[in-house]
């Protein structure tokens, strides 16, 4: 008994510590890594985390850069400085820069100073000018590298902007002229408040861009009439009544009109699918507008959706 | 004799770094008169960039007195010393400060426009002037497409579009080797003669200051 029992006994000792050792030493080593990716991965999470309740916390510089706010504020600086130098047209100016579009692309603070809370930022400025006026050369659009300060106002008023090295947008900005126009029906009626922008001469629309829409009459005048591309007696939705109401907002629609009729026309089944279903989406946010300036924005968007589309660079929105 | 385009009376400007004020202007005193051509002689650091600055009007911060065809500028706003800058004053760099994103002509055109100019006049006075200058085969050149030398031509063209009464240059030909420097020196000042403006020009170079009308050399902040 003595032998079977010491055999019974001490046979599976030697089997089983061999087993545990195995099997403890794997699980130990299971242990070690997931462990040691589980902290390496909670310490990363930990760090974006923090830093984005940080910018969530607060507006922080970053957002100061690049937000609507500072770039509203740089298309008046530029329009505003633009018509210094031209030393005429400040008011026509102004409105003008209701309907232009600025874009800014890689907007990157470069430092802010603490004391006065000032934020330097940096970006590549593109600005579409409204239909209708050209600068020299029959550019519509302007771009350049721009540095820009954004601070609170000295007097609490809100937040101001100072530009640097933004003479090769404001100088071909303040050469600005109308355009000719195409048809006579695009003139601005009776009631519609002239832009002092000068006009090309006789024989002179060589130096500018070719015909284009009527220059915009910023100020909605409910008298002036407009041309869209639809038949205003059909308006019914807010945004085809604001846009029959006002020759800006109804150059915008011909434009993007024009741009959809020519795109759909060349363009292969995929992006013609792309053109109508985002179509309805725009037009759902036109008609959402609360003002002319938000329905200005949306038409440009839409025009530099359609661009998109066809040069296949279109990403769904978020 | 006429009014001179440009007077400096007892222009100072000096600059605090830290506990330190540095005087670079001590009070100049001086006269251009129509269509004189003076050189601004002085060594590197001695303060010609920051009395060009003065005289166009580009910086604030300065004492005494600046006229500008009989204007008093000093005490002008903004808008005030932006029109004088843009009725009377033309800019040559030592760096060229081409606009990159216009061709020749049209960064020729540019300062036209803004001044009132028609479409069509003012590219036909872009063609004559770069025509002129030899740059007749450049006009539809972008900048970077140009050499250092057409490039400065191109500048020259720029400041004299609008014939300006007094044009400013600082180192106009420094950023170029010595024999491409001599040829567009000499089509600056013949340009400037022709047009009949004047011209401060900026320099150490005391060959390129010998062939203006008058010298001024500024030392120790006060003209010599």
């Amino acid at each position: 008994m003595e032998p079977e029992r010491r055999r019974g006994v001490q046979a599976p000792v030697p089997k089983l510590n061999w087993t545990t050792i195995a099997l403890i030493g794997g699980l130990l080593l299971l242990i070690l890594v997931i462990a040691f990716f589980a902290t390496g991965r909670n310490a990363d999470q930990d760090k974006l985390t923090n830093g984005a309740l940080t910018t969530a916390g607060a507006p922080s510089g970053e957002k100061l850069c690049a937000s609507k706010t500072t770039y509203d504020l740089i298309k008046r600086e530029l329009f505003r400085r633009a018509a210094e130098l031209r030393g005429s047209d400040q008011a026509a100016f102004d409105k003008l820069s209701a309907y232009a579009a600025l874009r800014m692309e890689n907007p990157v603070m470069e430092s802010e100073d603490n004391s006065t809370h000032a934020v330097n930022c940096s970006g590549s400025l593109s600005l579409d000018l409204p239909p209708g006026v050209a600068a020299v050369g029959g550019r519509r659009s302007l771009m350049s590298d721009v540095d820009y300060v954004v601070q609170p106002a000295a007097d609490g008023s809100g937040t101001v902007v100072m530009l640097r090295n933004a003479d090769a947008i404001i100088a071909p900005l303040a050469t600005l002229a109308r355009t000719t126009t195409t048809a006579p029906a695009q003139t601005p009626g009776p009631g519609a408040e002239p832009v002092p922008i000068p006009a090309p001469g006789p024989g002179e629309e060589g130096t500018l861009a070719p015909p284009a829409a009527t220059p915009p009459s910023p100020q909605p005048e409910p008298s002036a009439r407009a041309n869209p591309s639809f038949n205003c007696a059909n308006a019914r939705t807010r945004g085809e009544v604001a846009v029959c109401r006002d020759s800006g907002l109804a150059a915008l629609d011909r434009q993007m009109a024009a741009q959809y009729g020519s795109a759909m026309s060349r363009a292969d089944p995929g992006q013609r699918a792309l053109l109508q279903s985002t179509r309805s989406r725009f037009l759902g946010f036109r008609d959402n507008c609360r003002s002319d300036s938000c329905i200005a924005d949306a038409y440009r968007g839409r025009m530099r959706e359609i661009s998109d589309i066809m040069a296949g660079r279109w990403t769904p929105p978020r | 004799m006429s009014e001179p385009v440009l007077r400096t009376r007892d222009l100072q400007r000096s600059f605090v770094q830290g506990d330190v004020t540095i005087e670079v202007l001590r009070g100049v005193d001086l006269d251009v008169a129509p269509g004189e051509i003076v050189a601004l002689l002085g060594p590197s650091g001695s303060g010609k960039s920051t009395l060009l600055q003065a005289v166009g009007l580009l910086e604030g911060g300065f004492k005494g007195s600046i006229q500008l065809n009989g204007e008093e500028a000093s005490a002008l706003d903004d808008d005030g010393r932006t029109r004088l800058r843009r009725e009377l004053l033309g800019f040559v760099y030592q760096f060229h400060h081409l606009l990159p994103e216009f061709n020749a002509v049209e960064n020729v055109v540019l300062p036209q426009l803004v001044r009132g100019a028609g479409p069509d006049a003012a590219r036909t006075r872009a063609e004559q002037l770069l025509g002129t200058l030899g740059l007749a085969k450049r006009l539809d050149h972008r900048p970077s497409k140009l050499s250092g030398g057409e490039q400065q031509r191109v500048a020259v063209a720029r400041a004299l579009a609008n014939k300006p009464p007094l044009v400013l240059a600082d180192e106009p030909t420094g950023n170029l080797d010595e024999h491409t420097a001599d040829i567009v020196f000499a089509e600056f000042v013949k340009l400037v003669r022709g047009e009949g403006c004047a011209a401060l020009v900026a320099t150490h170079n005391e060959r390129i200051a010998s062939r203006m009308d008058r010298v001024v050399r500024l030392h120790e902040g006060r003209l010599e």
